[in-house]
């Protein structure tokens, strides 16, 4: 199967987790790549509106891919704190144009990484 | 081959106590000496704005390198860095600090010493932890045997807001390789106030972070975590365990960035974090940061926190990597003490272990049955087998520390019915405290 990604259906990213954060998820249940390391995830494109927002790719995760507990990670969309985001090797807050850090609108081929900040040493 | 019976025993604890005072005293000796020998090396240094012989011989490969060169090794022996923490991070921070020729080191710490810590606290000896020798006693003597020019002043004390604007001003450059969010939160705005650059670096488990921060326009702490995670989120090297060199590698960088930071060689570099996993290829990612934000509570325009707050409050957890202590059966009678249940071993019952496989396969208790908290859901088919098989004989819950079993007593209590279900107080720990002093601990 093509994945082309413009013109389908679905929206296709990559996601990461990072800092632990991989314990919460169910991976038997995503498309892991890279060495499992990777998970690929489709998502119903959305045309109206805002687009198919990472806010939509957050409730996603936390509707089916955690494990019990996803207060650990996120409640509804809102991410847990201490959860940094990174969208193609950047800072999600990096480009402060005033817009709710939510409403990015994701791309085709988008690596997000989550990535929970340590505190150990 | 045996004396009378117990005498040797006896001898041997009397000698093993006797070493660990005379080693804990060596190591006092040791430090005293390495601080008198740094005041007379003060004394013997050259110019402020030069290198002494002992100096350009000490550092002659350093020299050669037009990274640092004698302008920046003269800026290194004048810089002063606060270290905070001596643990994982600390010790390879401190002693490639100290070897580089940072002239005077600060070294923050309250802890003692201990034998779980060596396999990622280098500088510390097994000796130091017999003597229970205090952590920047043991570091600061493993600095001076390492650099005697390197000056070394110790703060013996846990670091909070009524006395880190007292300790850390002054310095040019913080290291952050603390192990709590309390302590991380507590640094950064202390050198947000202080107008210190902060090298900031963590690690738990296999993975590992580093950032510069509050350092030409970029972020400070709290710009990218303005509110600390929930406690029960923060995952500590002592609860979750750590790879020791992880932190070696990433305290390695921490002296890295401080040596970028000092010499005046990192003010082009644009903010980023640099994230380290054993499990990733390449091992590093490195990802741009936002800068300073204008809005942040502490660095920002208008700041809100403008003297040091209650951290333990503001984070929910005090400034400790240990974990806090659960108290959810509201009911003692639902609780049996270690002795309790040795005592009770005789007769018939299920002991329930819910800790992971790892931690169960480490150490046990005879007989145990072990189902991980977070699958006791998933295994309930199997539990209720089990304890229809005990014809009313109790089941007995046991963890590492009494917190997890307390959920699991309340899950086999409420969720499947059984009311003879007992929480083994202070779980194995408490097992070695109490009852068993050869049952290992980790």
């Amino acid at each position: 199967m093509a994945d082309t990604g413009a013109g389908d259906e679905q929206l296709k990213v990559t996601v990461e987790f990072g800092g632990g954060l991989d314990m919460f998820v169910k991976k038997e249940r995503l498309q892991m790549v890279d060495g499992a390391k990777k998970a690929i995830v489709r998502m119903a494109r959305q045309t109206g509106g805002k687009g198919t927002t990472i806010r939509r790719l957050i409730e996603h995760i936390g509707e089916d891919y955690l494990k019990a507990s996803t207060d650990l990670f996120c409640t509804g969309s809102t991410l847990r704190p201490g959860i940094l985001v990174i969208i193609n090797d950047a800072d999600w807050e990096i480009t402060d144009d005033g817009m709710d850090k939510y409403d990015y609108k994701l791309q085709d081929e988008d690596e997000i990484v989550f990535v929970s900040t340590l505190h150990g040493g | 081959m045996r004396g009378a019976p117990g005498s040797g025993a006896e001898r041997a604890a009397e000698l093993r106590a006797r070493l660990g005072r005379l080693r804990a005293e060596e190591l006092a000796l040791e430090a005293e000496l390495c601080a008198l020998e740094a005041g007379q090396a003060d004394e013997r240094r050259s110019q402020q704005d030069g290198l002494s012989r002992d100096e350009i011989q000490r550092y002659s490969r350093q020299l050669l390198l037009a990274e640092v060169g004698t302008g920046g090794q003269v800026r290194l022996r004048n810089s002063a860095v606060a270290v905070v923490g001596t643990g994982g991070l600390g010790s390879p921070c401190a002693l490639y600090l100290a070897a580089m020729g940072v002239g005077t080191l600060g070294l923050v710490d309250h802890d003692t010493v201990d034998h779980s810590n060596l396999h990622r606290q280098i500088a510390h000896t097994t000796a130091a932890c017999e003597g229970a020798a205090r952590k920047v006693v043991s570091a600061h003597a493993a600095l001076a045997r390492l650099n005697p020019q390197c000056r070394v002043r110790t703060h013996d004390v846990l670091l909070e807001s009524a006395n880190a604007l007292e300790i850390l001003r002054g310095y040019d450059v913080v290291v952050d390789a603390s192990d709590n969010a309390a302590t991380r939160y507590l640094v950064n705005d202390a050198c947000v106030m202080l107008g210190i650059p902060l090298v900031s670096g963590s690690a738990v488990r296999v993975d590992g972070q580093l950032t510069v921060y509050n350092y030409n326009g970029g972020p400070c702490y709290r710009c990218l975590f303005p509110a600390p995670p929930p406690a029960a989120t923060v995952a500590t090297c002592s609860e979750t365990g750590v790879l020791g060199v992880v932190p070696g590698i990433i305290g390695c960088l921490q002296a890295l960035e401080v040596v970028k930071v000092v010499t005046g060689r990192k003010e082009d570099e644009p903010p980023s974090m640099l994230l380290f996993s054993y499990k990733a290829h390449p091992h590093f990612r490195s990802i741009k940061l936002r800068g300073r934000v204008p809005t942040c509570a502490v660095c920002g325009d208008a700041p809100t926190v403008t003297g040091l707050v209650d951290y333990a409050a503001f984070c929910g957890a005090g400034p400790s990597d240990c974990p806090q202590t659960l108290d959810v059966l509201d009911d003692p009678s639902q609780r049996v003490s270690c002795r309790e249940y040795s005592a009770a071993m005789g007769r018939p019952h299920l002991l329930l272990d819910v800790r992971d496989e790892v931690q169960f396969a480490i150490c046990s208790l005879p007989g145990a049955l072990n189902v991980p908290l977070d699958r006791l859901d998933e295994r309930r088919a199997e539990l209720q087998r089990a304890i229809g098989a005990l014809g009313g004989a109790p089941v007995y819950v046991v963890c590492r520390r009494g917190n997890d079993s307390q959920l699991a007593v309340r899950y086999i209590r409420d969720t499947l019915g059984y009311a003879a279900c007992y929480d083994v107080g202070r779980g194995l720990i408490g097992w070695q405290a109490e009852v068993d002093p050869e049952f290992p601990t980790y």
